[in-house]
């Protein structure tokens, strides 16, 4: 379909004439390619599917204590089917309504403004998949290696308006291969796809998890660590399965195409290399910098998704300032924050994990059905990381965190830096103690959300650190919540054996719900 | 695994089937409800409306039902403000946002101050274009008014407040303003009788935001919706948190909130919950009273829309900014700072209010003052100093006060900030993620907002 007119097409040069034909032949050929690769993609779901339902049974057949006794599966969900009925409006609108079909359904839109279409050949997924219709315009299935026009080039994300609100929650704008806008050359470039394992936990329990995979971290959880530096360009391309996901890049702050949200932007089918550039610090200004400890993570059904174990590690080192150089064996936490030993760098994540929401399905909830997303029933307490210098690679592996080195201050080693990412629902408080148990100071916080805490009190001049303004804020215990990070420096006044307990908390009560005590080695 | 819900809560289904969706069916609703007991807490005969005083704002304790973003009817209690019996098919259980003046005058309006021009949509509107900073714009000083939503009212340093409080249920019922005593104490009326009409008046607290509630039961008659917010400000300095605080563009009031079916269907029938008995287990979770696409402004009830654009959905121009000081900009007139949102948790959740596109700055909690120098960890962990966050803990019945910065987002590539042609549009959500349902699913169905950097005006010149 081309939205331009006649006459306009008559305007155009033979030359422009010869090339639209060419484009019309690649983009023919490209969706012939795109409809092979999805039917081959759609047998391949439908066998995963087939073999992680009949590994669900073999688990529920041998899970026994220590594991946990699994609560009934919810009961056979309508799909997510959207039986979608746009109209050729002005306004771009896509109406839909949920049915209990089991096959999903739906109608091409004739919308002016890029809409999705679901796929009619797609039907092992009990989710709709939906490819973007090609139109003359910029469109979202444009060769991913051109540059659009950015006039038009956008998604009318938010534009649409729904009839109810499982309309809105069934019907996310869903594109095949989004393009990346003004795509430049990466410093650091990754691919990750989606991939779904059982993973024994370091209790031994089993789950069904779901995480990010490239090639050093082969179906491990969680997902990849990542590493960037200030100011480099970063490409990271996802190549989703068993439904559309996203990668949300929590605390970055890109353009709303790259950061990764379905309602804003879009769920990606195919594949998307979202891009960004993390903001370069300046030393003692509060107002630049993206140095610190972030993480990514899938936000589509996010509630499910990041339970399922959707999500990774993101570190950003800060660019080197001529006046702040750096020791060999040390990097700086911020532009001019204090350096820190590289060997004993170490990443902490709370994780706690409701066996019931790992026997559900990517779209459960979705249509309408009560999938019991707001109750989070947590039956297992992890703490994932370690040294960030000596992460196992391999396949199948989960990352747990069961001891952390700290250097002794005053000693000859920079301190040791533990970022802490908190990867649960839950509030959560984190108590250093000595080896008596009696709360020991040894924590400084330096940063939160990858800002450093920095003395902003006298405007117009310079915002030292807060160690830097003589107030370093040191503390025993840190009390934080869903999604927060924090990066601290570890000072054990002495040699010796500390502890860091890990304390899960309920979200309404405040009553205890689990512990994990890790030692800590001081040397 | 699906729940079973209580007869009392009228399912999306069962409104279907009886056609009642558009209507909500509020008038039917006895008729549709043959199981619920006789023994409704509700008087009959109910008083009549109180007669008006000047100075004084009446609050009416009612029941009734509320349609939830899923369109289920669930029982609540609230302040309202008029007089309403359960079946009312527009039951007034939240106060339409009223402003009281130093000069004693109690003024139901939307917006604040009284005589300063209303942002269109919700968005102010620039002085022009940042000649020094290109893709930019100078923001106005002192000029824009800010839109409310309702709960709310607006008290201005100096004003004696006096609340006249009617009770129309049957069991008493009490409000309590926490924190507005001289001392940070409580101000209570104590428990009112069924009928009965209690006054509590006091004088303005210091400037800052305020949660008022019915303590009774707690947390119960809270969650089922007695609560509502007292925002204080100076009357000399409207567009400052306080004397010497933050200045601002605009400001928004973020109320959390989350409804327990279950409680709600078990006070319906006239039993009283017993919060360790049955543990609250939240079925929906509000901002300013909206879920999911409601909060989003993206119905087809263009009322709604515009509401929850006037009243939630903040928005603005981007600016140059300095966290250091939030005060006046290069030239007279300008200001060199962002929009406040005063975060604000009556329910029971513990919620992570997580930012996408701006890391905001957390300037106080709970009206104290974060410092920016000479900051501490305090006893329970909480890093005490102003600082920047993506994710802000906001626990129950706590109260912070945040300045987005309405900024360039730092990490966008050049090429793709220079080509921006419209709107771009960033999520805000609570990160404890079970708040992001509605009846167990349909996500994104729970407490959810969005802001939007606003893009370039066609023609705007320095």
């Amino acid at each position: 379909m081309s939205i331009f007119s006649r006459k306009r097409s008559e305007r155009r040069s033979s030359r422009r004439s010869i090339r639209a034909i060419e484009r019309a032949q690649e983009v023919a050929e490209r969706r012939r390619r795109e409809e092979e690769r999805r039917r081959e993609a759609a047998e391949r779901r439908r066998r995963e599917e087939e073999r992680r339902r009949a590994a669900a049974a073999e688990r529920r057949r041998r899970r026994s204590s220590p594991k946990p006794s699994v609560s009934s599966k919810p009961s056979a969900s309508p799909s997510a089917s959207a039986s979608a009925t746009a109209t050729a409006g002005a306004t771009p609108s896509a109406t839909a309504s949920a049915t209990q079909s089991a096959t999903p359904t739906a109608t091409a839109s004739e919308s002016v403004t890029p809409s999705a279409t679901a796929d009619p050949t797609v039907t092992a997924e009990p989710t709709t998949t939906a490819e973007a219709t090609a139109t003359a315009e910029p469109t979202v299935t444009a060769e991913p290696t051109e540059q659009p026009d950015p006039v038009g080039g956008v998604e009318p994300v938010l534009h649409h308006r729904f009839q109810s609100q499982v309309d809105f929650s069934s019907d996310q704008l869903e594109v095949e291969n989004p393009v990346t806008e003004f795509l430049q050359t990466p410093a650091v470039a990754v691919d990750f796809d989606f991939h779904s394992r059982d993973l024994v936990m370091d209790d031994g329990a089993e789950f069904e998890m779901w995480s990010f995979e490239d090639d050093q971290y082969e179906r491990g959880f969680p997902g990849p660590t990542l590493r960037v530096q200030e100011g480099k360009v970063f490409h990271a391309t996802v190549h989703p399965s068993k439904g559309p996901h996203t990668i949300h890049w929590h605390g970055m702050e890109p353009d709303p195409r790259n950061d990764g949200v379905g309602h804003t932007s879009f769920e990606v089918d195919g594949q998307y290399t979202y891009q960004m550039q993390p903001e370069p610090g300046r030393p003692g200004d509060p107002n630049y910098g993206a140095a610190g400890t972030y993480f990514y993570h899938c936000h589509v059904n996010t509630p499910l998704h990041v339970q399922m174990g959707m999500f990774g590690p993101l570190v950003i080192d800060p660019v080197v300032h001529p006046a702040y150089p750096v020791s060999p064996g040390a990097r700086r936490a911020f532009v001019d924050g204090p350096e820190y030993d590289i060997d004993t760098e170490a990443l902490l994540a709370p994780y706690s994990l409701d066996p019931r929401w790992h026997e559900m399905n990517h779209a459960d909830g979705l249509s309408g059905e009560d999938a019991g997303l707001n109750r989070f029933e947590p039956e297992h307490f992890y703490v994932l990381g370690g040294e960030l210098a000596r992460r196992p690679a391999g396949k199948e592996v989960v990352w747990s965190l069961s001891s952390l080195r700290a250097n002794v201050k005053g000693g000859p080693k920079k301190p040791t830096l533990l970022r802490t990412l908190n990867a649960n629902y839950l509030p959560t408080t984190l108590i250093f103690t000595d080896a008596d148990g009696t709360e020991a100071r040894i924590a400084e916080l330096i940063s939160h959300d990858g800002r450093p805490f920095r003395d902003t009190s006298v405007p117009n001049v310079p915002a030292p650190s807060c160690r830097d303004a003589g107030y370093p804020l040191t503390a025993s215990r840190l009390a934080y919540g869903a999604a927060e990070r924090f990066d601290m420096l570890l000072h054990p006044p002495t040699a010796g054996r500390y502890y860091l307990r890990v304390q899960w908390e309920d979200w309404v009560t405040g009553a205890l719900l689990g512990t994990r005590t890790i030692p800590i080695d001081a040397t | 695994m699906a729940e079973q819900l209580p007869p009392e809560i009228l399912a999306r289904g069962d409104l279907l089937k009886l056609g009642a969706a558009a209507g909500l069916g509020f008038a039917a609703l006895p008729l549709v409800q043959p199981s619920a007991p006789r023994n409704r807490v509700a008087r009959t005969p109910v008083p009549l409306a109180l007669a008006a005083q000047p100075g004084v704002l009446d609050l009416y304790i009612n029941e009734g039902y509320l349609k939830m973003v899923d369109d289920t009817l669930v029982y609540h209690r609230g302040f309202g403000s008029r007089p309403t019996d359960v079946d009312d098919p527009s039951p007034s259980l939240t106060m339409d946002p009223t402003v009281i003046t130093v000069a004693g005058d109690v003024i139901p309006s939307r917006s604040y101050p009284l005589e300063a021009p209303l942002p269109p949509r919700g968005t102010p509107a620039p002085l022009r274009a940042d000649a020094a900073n290109p893709g930019q714009f100078l923001i106005r000083r002192n000029y824009w008014a800010s839109y409310f939503p309702a709960r709310t009212i607006i008290a201005e340093l100096g004003s004696s407040i006096r609340l006249r409080v009617q009770n129309r249920l049957g069991k008493p019922h009490t409000l309590t303003v926490f924190g507005a005593g001289t001392d940070g104490g409580d101000l209570t009326t104590g428990p009112v009788a069924p009928d009965a009409v209690a006054t509590l008046d006091f004088p303005c607290p210091r400037p800052g935001t305020y949660i008022f509630a019915d303590p009774t039961n707690a947390p119960v008659e809270r969650v089922l919706g007695l609560f509502g917010v007292l925002v204080v400000m100076d009357p000399e300095h409207q567009w400052d948190i306080a004397e010497d605080l933050a200045t601002f563009e605009r400001q928004w009031v973020w109320i959390c909130h989350c409804v327990e079916s279950r409680w709600a269907s078990m006070e319906a029938a006239g039993q009283t919950v017993d919060p360790v008995q049955t543990p609250a287990l939240p079925r929906y979770f509000t901002l300013n009273g909206r879920s999911g696409f409601e909060s989003l402004g993206i119905t087809f009830d263009d009322t709604v829309n515009l509401a929850t654009e006037e009243e939630t959905l903040i928005s603005g121009y981007p600016r140059q900014l300095d966290v250091r000081q939030f005060g006046e900009g290069t030239e007279a007139g300008t200001l060199r700072g962002g929009q406040l949102v005063r975060l604000i948790n009556p329910g029971i959740c513990l919620h992570q209010m997580h930012f996408h596109g701006n890391h905001i700055w957390t300037v106080r909690r709970n009206n104290i003052d974060w410092p920016r120098h000479e900051g501490f960890v305090d006893n329970e962990g909480h890093v005490v100093l102003q600082q920047w966050e993506d994710v802000v803990e906001l626990a129950q019945m706590d109260t912070k006060d945040c300045i987005i910065p309405i900024k360039r987002p730092p990490d966008a590539i050049d090429p793709v900030w220079f080509a921006r042609t419209g709107d771009w549009v960033y999520p805000m959500h609570c990160h404890a993620e079970p708040s992001q349902t509605a009846a167990g699913g349909m996500y994104p169905g729970g407490l959810v907002a969005h802001w939007t950097l606003k893009g370039p005006i066609p023609g705007a010149t320095p």
